[in-house]
Formats: structure tokens, C-alpha cells, sequence
């Protein structure tokens, strides 16, 4: 049992700075709870008239490797009367103290309670953090069920990109935001700032704030079930809120905020560099993918201004490696002249340039040795399906050829380690599919003995990852039943038997434990609530990392709250079922993730949107940009 | 190329920041001032800028020593305003010197000695007179084995860290500070903490981590004659004090 924390007495500004440093001497990366850091932000009681806590469900140094973190808090901060602080899931040596010595969450920047800020928005950027959010609320000593909390607790909010099914998290957060966050946020401080001066409740601040496009208040939405236990629709208790929630969208990329001064941190993070953004949005189409349909339409920075913030971030934090952010870097309209003049420009500084997803048609081998992503890790690629016929029916454009052009290619090179990602449990898979994985694997081998250097062939290895497909809201394959565990298990089995008489290859797979709560949690109703918080008092938190997730617990949590985790998981909804998430309009219509899950079943590719409109809906809402796509784009 | 040892206190705070971050602090202040640290020649080139001696941990210190190169040759008052613009709080530049004179070997290979004072910090100040008084006996003894758990051989390891004492005393008739000099360097160096729980140790007073601060007060050379030199006088005499 955890010890509890108890509130703050008294309340308002009971900084904790003393209390909280003589726990930073016992506790490992004490830098995560230190503050302090170049660029991060300070501001006085007098300029403060609203107090957000940024809140990100996991530790300091996945937190701080965000982009959306950097965004977010420029943005808020950026708002006269409105100080934004961060607050992240303390490590669990520092948890244990902090429950020990009854110190509750706190803040970064000023080590203030979680619990006297005004409004604490969480981030949702993968479902296994859920419980983290449970965690932290309690460590703050604010109620996690909304319907329990007091006018003097925060509002808590909630965005990203698992809020476009938040049904899971609806008895906890008081309002979701769904869509791009920038003008958005600024829109609920305001109301926020107007709530505090005229004294509104809880409710009707709720009542004002669900009237803004893109907010979701789950507590004026009752959800109602059928015999089955399948969901038949919502019933509004409050009769002004929107039928349906729209996302929001920032059209244009070049007048949006954009932090130039980011947060730079003491410690080492996931990705300690400088990141610039260059577009929003995806328009291959692949039918898994949540992040390519609910981030349309394409929204690209232009050139001359992405080489202006590039200069403008390393000049301002000292970083010596850039990246460029994107769903797929190369399918940047101007990709080849961008990373031409970028790398000139980081040439001159000393300045190492990555970037993640890159196709490698388009580049010279002079400029491939140059960009530092692969300098350090080689070819990584991700054909997803191992046959055409597979990848035709998840949409994934990617060929045979590609994939050992480019083998051929960088083997040539003299690289001795290609990195390969496949799926497993994809709709329509057979073992065929997966003798595809293991006959790629070989052709590369036999690429490498024909044309690999003497002397390094040897070493040469291929790496072939394995995922397991969750299905996701908002996607084509919403529908579909995800293989059980004993079918990823024989799967993988499979797979290693297939590519251990290969040589130079190694093989890597996902636990089925994880991916199977997730595909409960991420497609899951507001049933799910109860199971998250009873999984929570069982002890789960930081379910994403291996050393903490205890699938017992979890399975404990399903049975106790009465959830069927087949029923989420490993059943292949109706297509005229109601879905917990048709309550959101990501942008998409349902009526087009259908056609197009039908489209999958009969095996035909749906073509990318640069090349013509394929009719997903997002035009009901924006007329979509089109850029003139460079010479190589394929 | 020029060559520089930078002198440098470290307070409050940032005492939290590990020894690996703060040479990345430096390394982008660096950056950010427009300054180009030189870099080794060969495959994998490393920029030519290193501390004398890693600082533990929640330990503060007077006496922080960064010695870097340069391929230009920039003015120590250039260096100086980029250090007192650019750190974060509870850094502070004490003195900057080019020791393009020094010779081949670095200070931290010629780094022989370190001073630290250990303050008592929490509640029970009773016991300064046990601690105290075991001083004398404890450093009589010939020989005293502190044991430490390797990561590296996975097991308990014991060391005698007794011909790495060089001084320790009492300063304070209030207080519990205590002065030390210990082994530093290449040649035998002994962390003062670990000192100071084979004290508590050897008095039977319990030792809480969190209770101490330690402060690193200077670091040492040693002349021809074997004396002990504080880095301040290592190499060259173009002095300049920010």
C-alpha cells in the first residue's frame, strides 16, 4: 500500500524548495527535479493570474524529449497573466520519499504544489502512461474521479493524441482538447483567467468551456449500452454541448508559434538536440497508422523559414546536433534543397544533422554520410508486411524494390548493420506473410555476400523487428479483432525458427502482454475507468516500461471491475456498431475508414492524397494545401 | 592555438548537476558565445575541454578547474563575459589563465591533492566531541579498510584509504566542519565522504548522507620539491581574474 499523501493546509504558495532539496540527496538524476534550466521559465505573483501546470505522465527525460512540451509551454507562457510549470512522474526512489516525507507533487520551476495551481493538462501521448495519471493526482492529493473533487482543486484537463478516444480517462479528466493545441490553449486560459476573476463553479466553467471547438466535457456526455454490452450512443445531460467534438487545426505553419528558445536540460534525454518541426500531417494513407489520419491535412513550414528557426534554436541553446520533426521526413515537398542548404549551414557550425525517417532514394552518398541519424545507426526501414499482397492491404506504398535498392545501396557503402521493422497480426495476415519477413531478411544477406566489402562482410547483420499490431481509433483498421496472445506467441516463435538458420540476422520482438493492454486501452470505453484506477491501486504505474508493467495486476484489475479484456481487444467490432470515440470528429469521416477497410480487404492500395484527393472528409472542415513535390518524390 | 585553465565555484543548486552534464553546460555555453573549443584529430574527433577532477554529486566547490584549447585565440575578458552571461546561477568564474607554457601533460594529470571541508548539517550536534576526539586514534591507525561495492566486479571490494589522508581537522568550536587533504588524481584519490563514514564508523555515530555537505576547497599540484601547489599556479603567468 502506498502511504498517502495529505494536501497542503492553508493552501496558496506553500513553495516546497527545502523539503524538496533535502530529498534530491538521496534520490538518482536529481537534475529531473531541480529546475533551473536555460531557457525554462520564471514569473512573479504579481504578473500571475493564472497558474497552469503542464503535467507529462512519465519521467523527466522522456518528458523533456517532447516536442509538444517545448510548444505548449511557449505557448502558455507566452500569454500575458498566464505561468505555465512543468510537472513530471517523479522516479519511484524519489516517490517513495516523497510519500515517506509527505511531500506533495510538485512543480519544476517553482516547486509549488500540483495542488494550488489552477488547471494541471496532462499529455496523452501513449496509453500505458494512464496510470501515471492516477499516480500523480494522488501524489498531488487531488481526488482522480472529477466527480469527487472540490471547487478548490484544480481543473484537470487533458490533450494529445490519445484524447481522440478518451473514453478511458473520462471519470478523471474534467475536459479534453482534441486537434492542434495552439490556439486552443489560449482560448481555455482566457476562460480559465475569467473563471478565477468572476468566480464561476466547476460547472459552469464546464458549460463555458465545452462551447469551445475542439473541447470534449465527457461529464455532459452519458454513454448508453445495449444488451451485449456494446456501446449504442451518448445521451447529453447538458443540452448546449456540441452533438459532436471537432478537432482543431492550425492551418498555416508559418505564422504559428514556434519555440526558438526551448527548455535545455541539465541531464542527458532521449533526444538532446535541437528539433524544428517541419510539416503536420501525413498523406500515405497506411490504414494501421492513428498519428497519419487524425494529423491531416499535410501543413508544411516553408524552407526559408526552417532554416531560419534552425540557426535561430542552436544559437539560443548551444546544441551541437539538429533534427528535422515530421510523420516522414521525405515526403517534404523540398526535401533535397532543404537538407542541402541545412547541412551547409551546419557544416559552417560544427553541427551534426539528423533525420529520423528519411527515404534514401533522393540523396547522394555523400550527403547519406553527412546526416548523422545514419551515420550512427545505418539503414533502418519499415516495410510493416513482409509480401506485396500484405502491404497492399495496410496501404503501405513501400516495394520490394525500394527496399533492396537501398540495401544494395548502402551495403555498397560499406554499412554492415540494416535495421528492418515488420508487424505482426496485421488484418488478412497468413504465414506466408511471414515467410515474406524471413525472405527479406535473406535477400539482404545475399546482397551483402555479393556486393559487401571483403573485409567487412563478416560483421555485417541484419535486424529484423517485430511489432505487434494494436488497433487503433480513427483508423481503418478500428474494426478489427487483434490476434489473441497465443497467436502472437506461435507467430513469433514461427518467425525466429524461420530466421535462425539465417545468418548474420538477428531477430527482436515485442512482448504480447503490452501490446494486448493497449489494444484494450486504446480502443476501450468509459467502463475502462474503474479497471485503470483499481490497476492503479493494485501498484501498476509506468506500464511502458518492462521493470514496472505486472500484467497480473492488470488482469486482476479486469476481474475485479467486471471488464472482459477480450471484449476490447480480441473481438472485431460490428461495422454499424457504435464506436466510444464516434463522438469525435478527428477530421475523417467513419464512412471513409470504412470504404477503406473494405478497400484493405480486397487488397487494393489507396493512393497518396498528393496525388488527388481520395475523399477522407478533411474537407468538410479546411481546403487542404498542395505543394509542388520535388523530382524524386515516389 | 591557445590554451586555457579556468577556474570556477559551484553553489547552490546546480550542485545537483552531475559532472558528465556540466561539461555539456560548458560545452553549449560555449556554443552559445560563439567560442569554437578545438578538436582532437583522428576518426572519432573530441573536443579538446575536460575538468581537472569529476566533483561528486550534491557536493559544492570553490576551486573548479576547466582547462580547454581553441583554435583562435580569444581574449580571457571574452571569455570571461561569456561565462558570467551565459551559466546558469551558482556558477561562478573566479579566474581565467592561458597556460599555452604548461607543458605536455594536462591538470588533471598532474592534479596530486584535493581540500574539502565536511559541514554537519542536520539536527543532532551532540556528537561533535565523539567525532572529534576520534580524529587523533583514527588517524593512528596504520591502516584503515573502507569497503565499497563494485559495479563493475559485481562484489564487495576493499581498499586501504589510509596513505590517502593527508590532513584532517576539526576548524570549528561550534560547529562540525571538518578540513581535510586528501589524494586526488592519477596517483591514489580518495573521495571525502568515504573518509568521513570511516570516521563515523570508527566513533559508532550513525552517518546520514543527507546531513553532510561537502565542499571541495581547492586542488593541488605538486612543485619539484614535492610541496603541494593549488592548479591556480599550474603552467604559464598570464593571470587574469574575471
Amino acid at each position: 500500500m502506498r502511504p498517502a499523501v495529505h494536501r497542503a493546509e492553508g493552501k496558496k504558495y506553500m513553495y516546497l524548495s527545502d523539503r524538496v532539496e533535502r530529498l534530491l540527496t538521496k534520490v538518482n538524476k536529481p537534475a529531473s527535479y531541480m529546475g533551473g534550466e536555460l531557457n525554462s521559465v520564471r514569473k512573479m505573483p504579481e504578473e500571475t493570474e493564472l497558474y497552469w501546470g503542464f503535467c507529462f505522465p512519465d519521467l523527466y527525460e522522456i518528458g523533456m524529449s517532447y516536442l509538444g512540451l517545448q510548444i505548449i509551454y511557449h505557448v502558455l507562457n507566452s500569454c500575458p497573466g498566464v505561468y505555465c510549470q512543468r510537472i513530471f512522474a517523479p522516479g519511484d526512489d524519489m516517490e517513495q520519499l516523497m510519500r515517506q516525507e509527505n511531500v506533495p507533487l510538485f512543480t519544476v520551476e517553482d516547486r509549488q504544489a500540483a495542488s494550488e495551481l489552477d488547471v494541471l493538462g496532462f499529455t496523452l501521448q501513449y496509453e500505458l502512461s494512464f496510470t501515471n495519471i492516477v499516480n500523480m493526482l494522488d501524489l498531488a492529493g487531488v481526488p482522480a474521479l472529477s466527480t469527487k473533487r472540490s471547487e478548490d482543486d484544480p481543473i484537470i484537463a487533458a490533450g494529445g493524441n490519445c484524447s481522440f478516444n478518451p473514453e478511458p480517462l473520462s471519470d478523471i479528466i474534467d475536459f479534453f482538447m482534441i486537434g492542434d493545441g495552439e490556439d486552443v490553449l489560449i482560448e481555455v486560459s482566457e476562460l480559465l483567467k475569467k473563471k478565477k476573476k468572476e468566480g464561476w463553479t466547476r460547472r459552469e466553467f464546464l458549460e463555458h468551456v465545452s462551447r469551445i471547438k475542439g473541447v470534449y466535457v465527457p461529464s455532459f456526455y452519458e454513454p448508453q449500452y445495449g444488451d451485449d454490452g456494446c456501446m449504442t450512443g451518448y445521451r447529453k445531460l447538458y443540452n448546449s454541448a456540441p452533438d459532436r467534438v471537432v478537432k482543431r487545426i492550425v492551418m498555416d505553419m508559418d505564422s504559428v508559434d514556434f519555440p526558438l528558445k526551448p527548455i535545455v536540460p541539465f541531464m542527458e534525454t532521449v533526444h538532446d538536440r535541437s528539433v524544428i518541426e517541419l510539416f503536420r500531417g501525413c498523406t500515405r494513407g497506411c490504414r494501421f497508422c492513428q498519428a497519419g489520419m487524425i494529423c491531416r491535412p499535410v501543413r508544411e513550414r516553408s524552407p526559408e523559414l526552417v532554416r531560419r528557426f534552425a540557426s535561430e534554436s542552436l544559437a539560443n541553446t548551444g546544441y551541437d546536433e539538429m533534427s528535422l520533426l515530421s510523420l516522414s521526413t521525405s515526403d517534404y515537398s523540398q526535401i533535397e534543397p532543404l537538407v542541402r542548404d541545412l547541412m551547409a549551414d551546419c557544416k559552417q557550425k560544427d553541427t551534426g544533422l539528423s533525420l529520423p525517417s528519411l527515404r534514401l532514394d533522393s540523396f547522394s552518398e555523400d550527403m547519406l554520410r553527412e546526416i548523422q541519424e545514419f551515420r550512427k545507426t545505418g539503414l533502418t526501414f519499415a516495410p510493416e508486411a513482409g509480401t506485396q499482397r500484405l502491404r497492399n492491404i495496410i496501404n503501405k506504398s513501400i516495394t520490394d524494390e525500394h527496399i533492396y535498392g537501398a540495401a544494395e545501396k548502402v551495403i555498397k557503402m560499406g554499412y554492415t548493420n540494416i535495421k528492418l521493422y515488420f508487424m505482426v497480426g496485421l488484418p488478412g495476415e497468413t504465414d506466408e506473410d511471414l515467410d515474406g519477413i524471413a525472405e527479406i531478411a535473406k535477400n539482404i544477406v545475399w546482397l551483402n555476400k555479393k556486393y559487401g566489402d571483403e573485409k567487412k562482410k563478416g560483421r555485417f547483420n541484419v535486424t529484423v523487428s517485430v511489432s505487434n499490431f494494436v488497433p487503433k481509433a480513427d483508423t481503418p483498421f478500428q474494426w478489427a479483432a487483434q490476434d489473441s496472445p497465443e497467436e502472437f506467441d506461435r507467430k513469433h516463435i514461427y518467425l525466429k525458427e524461420q530466421l535462425r538458420k539465417v545468418k548474420h540476422c538477428s531477430f527482436q520482438y515485442h512482448g504480447t502482454d503490452t501490446s494486448e493492454l493497449e489494444a484494450v486501452l486504446a480502443r476501450g470505453d468509459r467502463r475502462l475507468g474503474k479497471t485503470i484506477i483499481r490497476a492503479w491501486e493494485l501498484g501498476c504505474k509506468f506500464d511502458g516500461w518492462t521493470e514496472f508493467f505486472d500484467f497480473e495486476k492488470w488482469k486482476q484489475a479486469f476481474a475485479d471491475t467486471g471488464a472482459d479484456i477480450d471484449f476490447y481487444a480480441h473481438r472485431a467490432r460490428g461495422e454499424s456498431e457504435y464506436l466510444p470515440w464516434d463522438i469525435m470528429d478527428c477530421g475523417v469521416t467513419k464512412k471513409y475508414m470504412l470504404h477503406e477497410l473494405h478497400e484493405a480487404m480486397n487488397e487494393i492500395q489507396t493512393q497518396d492524397c498528393r496525388k488527388g484527393c481520395t475523399g477522407c472528409g478533411l474537407k468538410r472542415f479546411v481546403e487542404c494545401p498542395v505543394y509542388e513535390q520535388g523530382a524524386n518524390y515516389s | 592555438m591557445a590554451r586555457y585553465l579556468l577556474k570556477f565555484s559551484k553553489k547552490g543548486g546546480i550542485r545537483f548537476i552531475s559532472h558528465l552534464d556540466m561539461l555539456r553546460v560548458f560545452q553549449r555555453a560555449f556554443r552559445r558565445a560563439g567560442i569554437d573549443i578545438s578538436y582532437s584529430n583522428g576518426y572519432n574527433p573530441h573536443p579538446r575541454i575536460g575538468f581537472a577532477m569529476p566533483l561528486s554529486l550534491g557536493f559544492e566547490s570553490e576551486a573548479e578547474y576547466l582547462e580547454f584549447r581553441t583554435d583562435t585565440d580569444y581574449g580571457i575578458q571574452q571569455i570571461g563575459d561569456m561565462l558570467n552571461e551565459k551559466m546558469p546561477p551558482g556558477i561562478e568564474a573566479i579566474s581565467c589563465r592561458r597556460i599555452d607554457n604548461a607543458g605536455k601533460k594536462t591538470a588533471a594529470a598532474v592534479l596530486a591533492r584535493a581540500s574539502y571541508t565536511a559541514l554537519y548539517r542536520g539536527e543532532d550536534g551532540s556528537m561533535r566531541a565523539e567525532v572529534t576526539d576520534a580524529i587523533v586514534p583514527f588517524l593512528a591507525q596504520e591502516h584503515i579498510v573502507s569497503v565499497k561495492y563494485s559495479k563493475k566486479k559485481k562484489k564487495d571490494v576493499e581498499s586501504d584509504i589510509r596513505p590517502n589522508i593527508y590532513s584532517l581537522s576539526s576548524v570549528s568550536e561550534k560547529r562540525l566542519l571538518f578540513s581535510m587533504m586528501l589524494g586526488a588524481g592519477n596517483s591514489g584519490s580518495l573521495n571525502p565522504e568515504i573518509m568521513m563514514k570511516e570516521l563515523c564508523r570508527f566513533c559508532e555515530v550513525e552517518y546520514r548522507d543527507y546531513e553532510w555537505l561537502y565542499t571541495r576547497t581547492e586542488m593541488f599540484f605538486l612543485d619539484g620539491k614535492g610541496r603541494p601547489r593549488p592548479l591556480d599556479e599550474f603552467g604559464g603567468s598570464l593571470r587574469s581574474n574575471i
